[in-house]
């Protein structure tokens, strides 16, 4: 477990970054630096409906963050009435999964996607890896989406969201 | 040893300046090399459209034939300014390509100086919705111009669906 002073102190520049990259696209992005936490309102263009997106960040950069989205409260949990419906993308597969019942965000970068965390992939080794999920048995790197930083953690879900039409349930 | 000043022009507007010093019996040539490395460009662009006063300088002339006390020597460059934004980074990048080369290229490049290993980078507009460039176009097939503002993407895929 990382002392929360020390992630405070590595998270602060890709905050910064993430923050400038919600401004430029007109998203509302909250830092609460004593939770870790951060709060982004997305407005789903297909509908105009508000999403609101969590990530929190503990122990981070050693594990990924937990990615996902919630109830207007910021205190929900995984419920596929909080998440858009995924559309299929001009890159693939939608990041956004319903996986036994929870909505997930399905990228290497989110912890919550992790078999060991209830998510589908029991193919990455770990939320430690993160940095490494998805490359293949010879180290070859899949063409699946990637996010090293907090900002390109938000441009891969936003790329994805702007395509999805509605709410999983 | 002698003050070169070069402006450099984008759309008969000058858009910066930079200055070497040499000697004034070396060929223009060799004040090319320094040149073409602070601008950032190839020297055989730059000599293809250097002048002064209107003038055509030319490669194998002293350096000195050219300098003319106050007056600037002039590159008029072909290629695009563009300004690249990354989600990792709150300021932009400017970088200066060809219009033929190839989105994807460009994409590297830019992902590489701002620090990117692996991954699979693209470009978007700045528009709303963003619109996102055909990686196999050229810049300027994909309407890319002279101070376009683009934001560097990762075009990877989601994986669910196809486990």
């Amino acid at each position: 477990m990382l002392p929360a002073e020390e992630t405070r102190i590595v998270i602060e520049p890709e905050i910064r970054a993430a923050q400038a990259w919600a401004e430029r696209h007109g998203i509302s992005f909250t830092w609460l630096p004593e939770s870790l936490e951060a709060r982004v309102n997305l407005a789903q263009p297909k509908t105009g409906a508000t999403f609101h997106l969590r990530g929190r960040f503990p122990d981070y950069r050693a594990f990924a963050p937990e990615w996902l989205f919630t109830d207007s409260t910021w205190s929900m949990s995984d419920r596929l009435v909080d998440a858009p419906e995924p559309v299929q993308t001009p890159y693939g597969a939608s990041i956004f999964l319903s996986y036994k019942g929870r909505a997930i965000i399905c990228a290497p970068f989110n912890r919550l996607a992790y078999a060991c965390e209830g998510g589908p992939h029991g193919d990455w080794k770990g939320p430690s890896e993160w940095m490494d999920a998805g490359r293949n048995k010879a180290g070859q790197e899949q063409k699946i989406v990637r996010g090293d930083t907090v900002g390109d953690m938000l441009q891969a879900i936003y790329r994805d969201f702007s395509f999805t039409e509605g709410r999983m349930g | 040893m002698i003050r070169i000043v070069l402006e450099v022009v984008e759309e008969d507007t000058v858009v910066y300046l930079v200055e070497i010093d040499a000697d004034e019996n070396d060929p223009v040539e060799a004040v090319a090399h320094g040149l073409a490395n602070l601008v950032g460009v190839e020297v055989a662009e730059l000599l293809e459209e250097l002048t002064v006063d209107g003038e055509k300088i030319e490669r194998h002339r002293p350096t000195h034939h050219y300098h003319r006390q106050g007056h600037h020597w002039r590159h008029r460059h072909r290629r695009l300014r563009v300004i690249v934004f990354a989600p990792r980074a709150p300021e932009p990048k400017v970088f200066f390509w060809m219009p033929q080369m190839l989105v994807e290229h460009a994409a590297a490049l830019a992902a590489k100086a701002f620090g990117y290993a692996g991954g699979h980078p693209g470009l978007q507009t700045d528009s709303t919705p963003p619109r996102v460039l055909d990686n196999k176009k050229t810049l300027e097939a994909e309407h890319v111009r002279c101070g376009s503002k683009l934001e560097l993407i990762d075009s990877g895929g989601g994986v669910c669906a196809a486990r």
